[in-house]
């Protein structure tokens, strides 16, 4: 189950991610999250505590991703786990949203 | 002249022994002079040795100066030259001269009352000849001094000279130079080929480096100078016999070529076994006996050199009950024998079956087949099956205009007249239309004649030959990226942090939204293109391909399912899709062609050859195979896959005419006028003058170049 927690810091959103990105978090990301951050100019995707991904779940984070940067916001991933880190690199995200995403 | 040599020995007739051989001389060729008999003193005390003068006789006096054979340094021999010196010689090496310096200057001091010489010389002379050291010291004369070349390399009497020492020397010493030899062994190596068919001798040749003495002029001191030869050392062939035996080799043994190599000087390669190659044989064909002569003329040569393929390329037909061709049996080859005397098979030959398809009957030996109907006869071989079927043909009399409606026919179709504007004309078989063809639309999916003139309209012959020619590439693509998909798609989900759940529902479609955004991203560009050449076909195409398509479109194309589940699914699509590869790629037995007469502002696309009878006028013309213009082609474009033979191209001020052909093939025109662009393979040129026998192509370095007259 996924869920989340925001932390406001003036311009700057940290989200919290907890649980799994997968086809489930599908309403959540585009129905309340992607909602949230309108305001923030720059957001940090933490990914402490997520354990697994699936494809329908990393297509929605590049979603995401993608529509931020659109706005020409700034958009980092961090604390990303090594073995989902692993599947990142294997589908290539680094090129998708570009090398400097994550830290 | 006379020649005498004064000798002496321990008895006189070793004395004139030494003395003839000296000479070179026979004793029935000289006088014998005894100057003094041997005295053997009294227990050896004051022995005395035997002196001869044996000269020669005048007639028998071969070359004054050639007299220093080799002599024993025991023999104490003193020839005497033609003035009388006294001459002492030395050997070489090997000598253990007794006799000290002292003893040898004694003798020649006591010499003289005998010597009949009147100028005797004061100086001991010291020279090689032929490799040896000589010395002459005539009576009472200088000892003659030798130096050292380099350290310890000359010895005298067992005592070394150093580098920069000399020594004087008598005839009585032993001198000795030590010279270095050097010997490198051959190498050789047999190679038996891996299919037992020829044995290969490599050899790098050995040799002996040998020092020797260079010859110098007699003089009073002698610097040694050494030079080198080289002789080659030939390898014994008993060694080469053996270990061909040891290898078991027993046929095809060429002992000329083994004698040779075993001699040879440079190192190199001899094939001193082989065997004998198998001869193919073939496998059984079809042969089409239909009525069609003209199709079997020759065709000619015309003036200009190009080749008319008027005569060669018309329809076969035949006519009911005709035979439509038989069964050439296949035809075993002969067997060869490799080197070990083993058996090696010609290749297996198969023969080929005649499956009756429609309207064709068998014979009762199955070897030939009966048409049932008129009609073209249409052979398609499948592996060792020929399907064979007679297409029928339909006869239109008269023009195809709004009167008589469009055509469609499932075979070939016949037009006397011609087509008028917007009708349509379209034939599974071939096309033959006798008149105009009329801003209207022609489409044969084998071949079309056309023997009046093409205006504004719009020819498509041999689409799926067309389609195949296109479609190749794409699958070939397409098959790489879906084999690196497959290997993607495994190791993602072998990764410990990814779950497989959603793949139930989606499939891989989520998947490869992801990985069409990476990895991938050229993959769907390309799925794309094929979906394009499926609407452009889509008549043409059978079910295999229909199907082919629909499974892309579900499989990769939509974003929120797929019908691959998992790494496997894409490994039957990869099969498919190899599949339909080899069948584009596969030759069919009878090329397409579009024969045609002049074509203005129209549109012709070929799967197989074009053959232009005029010429043309602003056309686009485009064919996978050859195209040939006996006349002029002027404005438009003009593409070829495998290359074009024209007699003029271009278009004096009437918009540029460009001519392509793929990179492999070459553009050959009698002349190409100014403006006149060419392209083979991604080259481009554009002629800025007119130009005569012209021949473009790409050279080694993939640069175009082109050959002609400005």
């Amino acid at each position: 189950m996924f869920s989340y927690r925001l932390e406001l810091t003036g311009e700057e959103i940290v989200v919290y991610c907890e649980g799994d990105i997968d086809i489930d978090a599908g309403d959540t990301f585009e129905e309340e999250l992607e909602p949230e951050l309108a305001k923030a100019a720059v957001v940090i995707l933490n990914l402490e505590s997520v354990q697994f991904v699936d494809s329908s779940g990393i297509g929605l984070l590049i979603k995401l991703v993608q529509n931020l940067q659109e706005q020409e916001r700034q958009v980092w991933i961090e604390k990303t786990q090594p073995e989902v880190m692993e599947v990142f690199e294997l589908l290539q995200l680094d090129e998708i949203l570009g090398k400097s995403i994550f830290r | 002249m006379e020649r005498n040599v004064i000798s002496k020995g321990k008895t006189v007739e070793q004395a004139v022994d030494r003395a003839l051989a000296l000479l070179g001389a026979k004793k029935e060729e000289v006088s014998i002079e005894v100057i003094d008999s041997e005295n053997r003193g009294f227990l050896g005390l004051n022995s005395k040795p035997a002196v001869v003068k044996v000269s020669l006789l005048a007639t028998s006096i071969p070359q004054p100066t050639t007299f220093v054979p080799p002599v024993d340094i025991h023999g104490e021999m003193i020839p005497a030259s033609l003035d009388g010196r006294v001459i002492g010689m030395t050997e070489l090496t090997g000598s253990t001269a007794n006799s000290s310096t002292s003893t040898l200057t004694e003798l020649a001091a006591g010499l003289p009352e005998h010597a009949p010489s009147k100028n005797i010389q004061e100086e001991g002379k010291i020279w090689v000849a032929e490799g040896r050291i000589c010395i002459n010291i005539p009576a009472g004369g200088s000892l003659p001094i030798i130096d050292a070349f380099k350290s310890e390399d000359v010895v005298i009497n067992g005592r070394t000279l150093l580098a920069g020492q000399s020594a004087a020397v008598s005839g009585e010493d032993s001198i000795e130079v030590k010279l270095d030899s050097e010997t490198k062994d051959a190498i050789w190596q047999l190679d038996i080929a891996k299919d037992g068919m020829t044995a290969t001798l490599k050899i790098e040749p050995g040799y002996c480096i040998v020092n020797y003495l260079v010859d110098t002029e007699p003089d009073t001191r002698l610097m040694l100078r050494v030079a080198q030869k080289k002789i080659p050392a030939a390898i014994d062939p008993e060694v080469i016999y053996q270990q061909l035996t040891d290898l078991n080799i027993i046929f095809g043994i060429d002992q000329s070529v083994i004698e040779v190599a075993c001699r040879a000087d440079k190192a190199g390669s001899f094939v001193i076994a082989s065997g004998r190659a198998p001869i193919h044989g073939h496998d059984g064909m079809f042969e089409l006996k239909t009525n069609d002569t003209a199709r079997k003329v020759q065709p000619k040569l015309r003036e200009n050199g190009t080749i008319d393929y008027r005569e060669t390329r018309e329809f076969p037909s035949i006519l009911e009950g005709e035979m439509i061709g038989t069964i050439i049996p296949a035809y075993p080859g002969t067997d060869g024998i490799d080197i070990y005397g083993n058996r090696v098979q010609a290749p297996a030959v198969h023969d080929i079956q005649i499956v009756p398809g429609k309207d064709v009957m068998l014979s009762e030996d199955k070897l030939s087949a009966i048409a049932l109907k008129s009609g073209m006869p249409s052979p398609n071989k499948q592996g060792r099956l020929i399907k064979l079927s007679i297409i029928p043909k339909l006869m239109h009399n008269g023009d195809v205009d709004l009167a008589t409606g469009n055509i469609h026919f499932q075979g070939d179709v016949e037009i006397s007249g011609a087509v008028q504007d917007t009708m349509q004309v379209e034939a599974e078989g071939n096309i033959r239309v006798r008149g105009n063809v009329n801003m209207a639309q022609i489409t044969a999916g084998n071949s079309l004649i056309v023997h009046a003139n093409i205006l504004s309209s719009k020819v498509v012959v041999g689409q799926l030959q067309l389609f195949h020619g296109q479609v190749a590439p794409m699958l070939m693509y397409l098959r790489e990226q879906t084999e690196l998909l497959k290997k993607a798609v495994r190791q993602v989900s072998g990764a410990s942090a990814f779950k497989l759940n959603d793949m139930n529902q989606t499939g891989l479609a989520p998947l490869f939204q992801v990985l069409f955004q990476g990895r991938f991203k050229w993959m769907m560009e390309q799925l794309q293109r094929l979906m394009t050449l499926e609407e452009q076909y889509q008549s043409t195409l059978k079910e295999e391909w229909t199907r082919y398509f629909n499974e892309i479109r579900t499989g990769f194309m939509h974003k929120e399912s797929s019908h691959f589940r998992t790494a496997e699914d894409l490994e039957g699509f990869i099969r498919r899709t190899n599949y339909l590869y080899t069948m584009a790629v596969t030759p069919t037995l009878e090329r397409n062609f579009a024969r045609l007469h002049y074509i203005q502002s129209s549109t012709v696309r070929c799967g197989g050859d074009i053959i232009v009878e005029k010429g043309t006028y602003n056309a686009h013309l485009h064919c996978e195979g050859r195209l040939e213009a006996i006349g002029a082609l002027r404005g438009g474009t003009y593409y070829a896959a495998e290359g074009m033979i024209l007699q003029e191209g271009g278009s004096p001020g009437t918009g540029s005419t460009r001519l392509h052909v793929d990179a492999k093939g070459k553009i050959k025109a009698g002349k190409i006028l100014a403006g006149t662009t060419i392209q083979v393979g991604e080259r481009i040129y554009q002629f800025a003058e007119d130009a005569e026998h012209v021949i473009a192509q790409l050279d080694e370095n993939n640069q175009l170049v082109w050959k002609g007259r400005e």
